[in-house]
């Protein structure tokens, strides 16, 4: 049978290609038969006008054998499709006004979903590029007093894990230290990973050239081997292969290159090379040691919740074993893809949520202009029925015609989106980690494809779902004496309103999503810093300790770069910490304070810390509440010295002076010389705690970062500043190099991004609702022009059409806006993590928005209103 | 032709129309109108083939590789399509032909039971 099939299939599609001898054959043949039976009739007596009705009526029904044959030799299902698509081509062409809105509408629903679905796919969906990445996981500690998030471990802990807790195939520690590579033009700051010889292992990637640590190469003495990125090996050695071999210098020592890694391999911001972890005895035994970012990989067949269990354990015998170094601190352990993906999701999903509700409003626009369409083709969808169209081809029509335009505003939406991707890319969600990797790729492709499917067939159904045939015959009467009008009857309107109701909820919910966003980013951005960004300039100094023998060496090198800046023309204060505010880079310490015990739970008082020379305060306009700031006389060996700010201060001490307290901490007692006031030192939105500063000449770092107050543009300073400093030594490495302005709006930047996405897309709906409530308010008023012309002959004024009009969309308006306040309480709880000083369900926002929404409803209701006022009852009378 | 009877006859020739046809080509090649009065006459007036059936199910059967078609000239020098049976229609219809004959044999045993 089935040869036989395929033997036909083949000549039909042959004779697909000659449809036009196909066609003259088949009448051929029929021909030649009446002939033949013509002829033998005229033989048989029959007279000769007699003979051809003769023929034809003992042949029977000859258009409809040709027909079946026709069908036999084509394929009558796609050809019809085809005809309905050609013929759905031409009826969109013939109304471009409705044609162009609707791709337009739909290309903006579908591109904005499009783009921030490109956005959840490369962040969220797509998995690890690592095999079995599902069963990577992060190890880390945290503390259960203080939430200062993941911490590292120590070695001596990963190594009673690694014995204690048969869930991990392998565990790898890793360990951050930036290296300086020299040799390669201007000095150049890189991370280097260092890691255990099974690390790469661990993870299942091989190196791209060359090969991985040996075991041996932990070893020290042997270590001076490194592995580049593919980001280094790209930028400073041009892709060569054959760059295995070949000697760096990295911190002043000489390392050999054993291999390259893929691209793929992400373990930092930036581009990074990877050297071999050999741990000192101290390193290897010292429990207090949390230095240590552990990577596992799980048994197969073992899970996270097991690992976790047996982790608990194990913190559980640790904290008892070693209560000094241990207790209070919990073991966490996540996916390897939700550490990275950090808090992106929620941000993510809430974009996603709306630009599905965009989505959503775009369908029941273009539903609402197809039904108004279908309305005006009703006469010829009748005449069709009329002619033998069954009701499924008719639906099929409308379904077709509706697809069609889905998919040219699918196409237009994929154009809109691929045109944002590099506007999100570099704008938007600047800390959004795995972006990098955003693209337009086959997955996105389907996701394009499948909403717009997805919506063409929606909106197509609805006026589909009233075609029927009994409907349409009562159309072609009527139209037959002229009340065509009619048979928009009162079930369409009807759901045409009920659309627009629905427009307007899923409106006004963005739109208060996107108000409760944006009050919560002025919130932020009111946020009393406890500083004056403005005129300064920063930049970092990294020093490795192999460029200063000692200490006093180092302190002498930073007072001279602090000198030398401070003579630039334009720099009015220049002074050094270790860290920004606002960059969360605080470390944290422990401390004691005179005359207290020590609280309950044995873990000492903790209290941020940071560094600051002599003018330090007033450089970022600190203000100095009580006491004194440091002065050049706060050095090492002299007094002991530290200043606190405010809510250290608040905290400890109450409503007594700070000042003249004494605290302990790195085994010794220091003075509280000064009480200044609170910056926000991590993000903008977490309030300020209890900090110290110690004075940078007196408890002695390698680390300087430089801050500058100009009197003019600090840009403009910069290379300025940058020359100074290398005139003294032109090898260090100077990064970071920006304004504090800048610094500020980097931890503005997720809550900016969102709530300017969020706003987009609020706008975009309420646009959209406010379309469609014109829409069918404009049409209303046209089909009942002749209603209205004879109310203005009866007298009525202008107030009375308007608010006939008016009226008809103010009802329509409100009861959107009564469902979608309903919708809102409910769905912007989703949004509590990412609001800062504003409720969920903030009153302000909510009637706010409420009352914008109401008021551009009526709006769009009064355009109309208008033309109705201007309606001339004599014409209107005489139109019909 | 028309009528109770012709209706009667084509239902029960439906499934053999086919049959009819695949025989009549077993003597040669033969176009449409050859083929339906040739079916007539061997039938002895009995069996009329409807006309407008016939090429849907001639056309059926090239389209399964039972038949070959060509166009030729006809007796009378018009252009004509001429069918012929192919190697797999000869097999099939000398499948159908028993089939045929022990059916045929079967239902008149059951008629001569009385």
């Amino acid at each position: 049978m089935l040869p036989e099939s395929i033997n036909g299939l083949w000549l039909r599609i042959k004779a697909l290609f000659r449809r036009r001898q196909l066609d003259r054959d088949l009448d051929d043949e029929l021909a030649f038969h009446l002939a033949m039976r013509e002829q033998k009739l005229a033989e048989s007596g029959v007279t000769a006008e007699e003979a051809p009705h003769a023929a034809r009526r003992q042949f029977g029904n000859a258009t409809r054998a040709k027909e079946a044959n026709r069908e036999l030799w084509t394929f009558p299902f796609a050809e019809t499709l085809w005809q309905d698509i050609r013929y759905g081509v031409r009826m969109l062409r013939k109304s471009p006004g409705f044609t162009i809105v609707a791709i337009v509408t739909l290309a903006l629903g579908i591109g904005a979903n499009t783009a921030i679905f490109s956005m959840v796919e490369a962040v969220l969906l797509r998995p690890l590029p690592y095999p079995h990445g599902s069963q990577l996981v992060e190890v880390s500690r945290y503390s259960d007093v203080f939430d200062f998030g993941n911490q590292p471990v120590s070695l001596p802990d990963l190594a009673d894990v690694r014995k204690q807790c048969p869930s991990f195939e392998r565990l790898a520690p890793r360990n951050y230290e930036i290296a300086d590579m020299t040799g390669h033009g201007l000095p150049e700051q890189l991370w280097a990973v260092e890691v255990p010889p099974d690390f790469f292992p661990l993870l299942g990637v091989a190196p791209l050239y060359g090969r991985t640590f040996l075991p041996s190469e932990a070893q020290p003495g042997h270590d001076d081997v490194v592995i580049l990125g593919a980001a280094v090996w790209r930028k400073y050695f041009d892709a060569d292969p054959h760059v295995i071999g070949r000697s760096i210098q990295l911190n002043g020592a000489s390392y050999t290159i054993i291999g390259v890694m893929p691209p793929q391999l992400t373990f930092s911001i930036g581009a990074n090379l990877w050297i071999p972890l050999v741990p000192t005895p101290a390193q290897s035994t010292d429990r207090g040691d949390n230095a240590y970012f552990v990577l596992g990989r799980l048994a197969p067949g073992s899970t996270i919740a097991q690992a976790r269990a047996e982790l608990n354990t194990i913190a559980a015998r640790l904290a008892r074993a070693f209560p000094k170094a241990d207790k209070g601190l919990g073991f966490r352990v996540r996916s390897m893809k939700s550490d990275r993906v950090r808090d992106a999701s929620t941000p993510l999903l809430i974009l996603f949520g709306a630009v599905g509700l965009v989505l959503l409003i775009a369908c029941a626009n273009v539903g609402n202009l197809y039904l108004v369409r279908s309305f005006s083709r009703t006469h010829e969808l009748a005449i069709r029925a009329a002619l033998g169209a069954t009701r499924g081809r008719l639906v099929r029509q409308l379904l077709i015609e509706g697809l069609l335009l889905a998919l040219a505003g699918g196409a237009a939406g994929l154009l809109l989106a691929a045109w944002a991707m590099d506007g999100l890319r570099s704008l938007v969600l600047l800390n959004t980690p795995r972006l990098e990797h955003l693209t337009i790729d086959a997955h996105v492709l389907w996701f394009t494809l499948g909403a717009s499917l997805a919506a063409g067939i929606v909106f197509s159904l609805v006026p589909a779902f009233l075609v029927s045939r009994d409907r349409l015959v009562a159309a072609v009467r009527e139209a037959g004496s002229g009340h065509e009008v009619s048979s928009a009857g009162p079930r369409r309107s009807r759901l045409r309103q009920l659309l627009v109701v629905g427009e307007v909820a899923l409106a006004l919910v963005l739109v208060v999503a996107a108000g409760l966003m944006l009050r919560s980013f002025a919130r932020l951005s009111a946020v009393p810093l406890g500083f004056r960004p403005d005129r300064v300039l920063t930049m970092e100094i990294d020093f490795r300790p192999h460029q200063f023998k000692t200490q006093v060496q180092f302190l002498a090198y930073s007072r001279g770069v602090l000198e030398k800046v401070r003579a630039v023309p334009g720099v009015e204060s220049a002074s050094a910490s270790l860290v920004n505010p606002l960059t969360g880079g605080f470390s944290e310490i422990t401390f004691g304070v005179e005359g207290r015990p020590q609280p309950s739970n044995g873990q000492g008082f903790k209290a941020g810390v940071s560094d600051a020379t002599p003018g330090y305060f007033r450089t970022l306009g600190i203000p100095i509440l009580a006491g004194r700031g440091f002065n050049e006389s706060d050095l090492a060996g002299s007094p002991r010295v530290v200043i606190v700010n405010r809510a250290f201060a608040r905290r400890f001490f109450g409503s007594e002076s700070a000042i003249g307290q004494h605290i302990s901490s790195h085994g010794g007692w220091a003075e509280i010389v000064g009480e200044v006031g609170n910056v926000r030192d991590s993000n903008l939105s977490r309030p300020p705690g209890p900090l110290i500063y110690f004075p940078y000449n007196q408890r002695g770092s390698w680390w300087m970062t430089v801050l500058v107050r100009t009197k003019i543009e600090p840009m403009a300073l910069a290379q300025a500043v940058k020359d100074r400093i290398w005139s003294i030594d032109k090898d260090v490495p100077i990064t970071q190099v920006r304004t504090m302005d800048r610094v500020v709006a980097a931890a503005n930047a997720e809550p900016r991004s969102q709530s300017l996405l969020l706003s987009l897309f609020g706008a975009l709906g309420l646009g959209l609702a406010l379309v469609g409530i014109y829409g069918v308010i404009s049409y209303s008023v046209g089909c009942r022009t002749r209603e209205i012309g004879i109310r203005i002959a009866l007298g009525a004024q202008d107030a009375d059409v308007l608010r006939l009009v008016v009226g008809q969309g103010a009802g329509l308006v409100l009861a959107g806006v009564a469902i979608g306040l309903a919708a809102s309480f409910a769905a912007t709880r989703l949004m509590r993590g990412l609001l800062y000083g504003v409720s969920t369900t903030d009153p302000f926002t909510f009637a706010g928005v409420s009352i914008l929404v109401v008021l551009a409803g009526l709006a769009a209701c009064y355009i109309p209103a208008r033309r109705a006022m201007r309606v001339d009852p004599v014409t209107a009378l005489k139109c019909e | 032709m028309m009528g109770p009877n012709r209706e009667r006859t084509s239902d029960l020739l439906q499934g053999t129309l086919d049959m009819l046809i695949l025989k009549t080509l077993a003597r040669g090649r033969a176009h449409g109108y050859a083929i339906a009065e040739s079916i007539h006459q061997q039938s002895d007036d009995v069996l009329r083939v409807e006309e407008s059936a016939l090429y849907p199910a001639l056309h059926r059967l090239e389209l399964r590789g039972l038949l070959a078609s060509e166009w030729g000239v006809s007796e009378n020098n018009r252009r004509a399509k001429y069918y012929r049976l192919t190697a797999r229609g000869h097999k099939y219809l000398a499948a159908e032909s028993e089939h045929w004959s022990r059916m045929t044999a079967a239902i008149a045993r059951v008629m001569e039971t009385v």
